[in-house]
């Protein structure tokens, strides 16, 4: 730095500006002792340095500022979860309560009815009655096995007519002659079952008029489709196998009722009502009245 | 720079910004206004803001801010006349400091805004040349003349008093 009078008052300045170096400070210190004349200019540029006030800007609250806060929803998974949850166990309940409908027949709500009805018009309902459907090969081959003791009822809802026609055909062909057949309108397949039940069929012959009247019973009256009904009574032996979910100590499953049930599309619904007779503890005696309990019901569609 | 930075630099910062802001409008709403117009300014862009160069950014806000208000309302001539200096310059030596501020008015609207920014806020050339958008030459040319010019100012109230 090379300060003299001639160009000290840029030094000066820079000087009070604080941009020089301290050395180059120094050498402006030691130039101000050398010429001392110029402290007065010195100390007149001093005094234009301008002096801090106490000026403060109030109320600082309007300046500062916050964040904006996001907004947390910390159940917000939880709650797609239970919505979804929510949805699903409705359609599962939706799903179960249609399955129901299609595969619950017609015949297991009207099961009372067809057993108050029969019992009206059958007043020989001492034995077991078991209710198979034309598709049951098993129950079917059941019903061949109840060939001495048991009854069947065939029940048609559909035109008398035709019932009493090809019915009649039909049970005349399966049961050889000793039934006159009055109850349904059978198609081949139906035919087969009744002709795997035809051993029932043959035993009483005076339960034929029971059957024919039992079109009339609304036994499928909830049915969307016409259907083939088969009331046969059942030996002992099956009932008691069939019954085993009952206990015996309360009752004497003496009775039981297959079914078969038909519908036009060969659909079938098997069934198995049975008979149950009250027993009396002290006596042993059986009393006068009787439910039919059904003990077991399955739907084959 | 965090909300939190922001907040620190209205603590730091906001009495320097509006001081400057009230020397070179002379008018405290003005001043008031620019210096929540500069903060708003630094508030939304704080995310590109570095912390460390808050203050030169905000005070480059409010500079600019100001040269804009003042054309905008043509307040640029704060040469005040003669006969209001004669009247100052009856006070005695101890109210320097408002001998100064009034001395400001002669300064043109440059040299009071670099002045202000060397005297009140302790700016460098190379911070106030940032703020102003001069280069070191120009900001060290400008502000001599603006000592000179308040030199000449206190000699001349000297020799009244």
């Amino acid at each position: 730095m090379d300060i003299n009078r001639n160009n000290y008052e840029s030094f000066f300045l820079l000087y009070l500006d604080r941009e020089l170096s301290s050395t180059d400070k120094h050498e402006v210190e030691k130039f101000l002792i050398e010429n001392s004349d110029l402290q007065k200019e010195f100390a007149l540029l001093q005094q234009t340095m301008l002096i801090h006030d106490d000026t403060i800007f109030e109320p600082k609250e309007l300046l500062f500022r916050e964040e904006e806060k996001r907004r947390i929803l910390p159940f917000y998974w939880m709650r797609i979860a239970a919505a979804v949850a929510l949805i699903l166990t409705t359609g599962w309940f939706i799903i179960t309560a249609i399955s129901k409908n299609h595969s619950e027949p017609k015949g297991v709500d009207h099961q009372p009815a067809i057993a108050s009805t029969q019992s009206k018009q059958d007043p020989v309902k001492t034995n077991k009655e078991n209710i198979v459907t034309e598709k049951s090969l098993a129950i079917a081959d059941k019903l061949t096995e109840k060939k001495n003791s048991g009854k069947t009822i065939l029940l048609k809802k559909e035109s008398p007519n035709k019932l009493k026609g090809n019915t009649k055909d039909n049970l005349v062909e399966t049961n050889n002659a000793d039934q006159k057949g009055t109850s349904a309108d059978v198609s081949d397949e139906s035919s087969l079952a009744i002709q795997k039940s035809s051993a029932a069929l043959e035993i009483q012959q005076d339960n034929l008029n029971m059957s024919a009247d039992s079109k009339q019973v609304p036994v499928v009256a909830g049915a969307t489709a016409s259907a083939l009904v088969i009331v046969s009574t059942d030996p002992k032996s099956q009932l008691k196998k069939e019954d085993a979910g009952l206990k015996e100590s309360d009752y004497q499953t003496d009775n039981s009722i297959s079914m078969i049930a038909l519908d036009e599309r060969n659909k079938s619904i098997t069934g198995f009502f049975k008979k149950l007779t009250k027993a009396n503890p002290d006596n042993n005696k059986t009393t006068s009245t009787r439910k039919l309990h059904v003990s077991v019901f399955q739907f084959s569609y | 720079m965090t909300a939190e930075d922001y907040n620190d630099c209205v603590k730091l910062y906001a009495d320097g910004l509006y001081r400057f802001m009230l020397k070179s409008t002379r008018s405290v709403e003005d001043a008031r206004d620019l210096v929540q117009s500069s903060f708003e300014k630094l508030w939304e862009h704080r995310k590109e803001v570095n912390a460390l160069k808050s203050k030169a950014y905000l005070f480059t806000i409010g500079y600019h801010k100001m040269i804009d208000l003042n054309r905008k309302n043509s307040r640029l001539e704060f040469r005040e006349s003669m006969p209001e200096v004669a009247e100052t310059t009856r006070v005695n030596s101890q109210r320097l400091k408002e001998i100064l501020e009034k001395a400001l008015t002669r300064l043109n609207e440059k040299q009071r805004s670099l002045v202000l920014l060397k005297d009140y806020e302790g700016y460098s050339y190379e911070e106030i040349a940032e703020i102003t958008g001069l280069n070191i030459s120009q900001v060290k040319v400008t502000l001599h003349r603006a000592r000179l010019v308040l030199k000449e100012w206190l000699v001349s109230v000297e020799n009244v008093l």
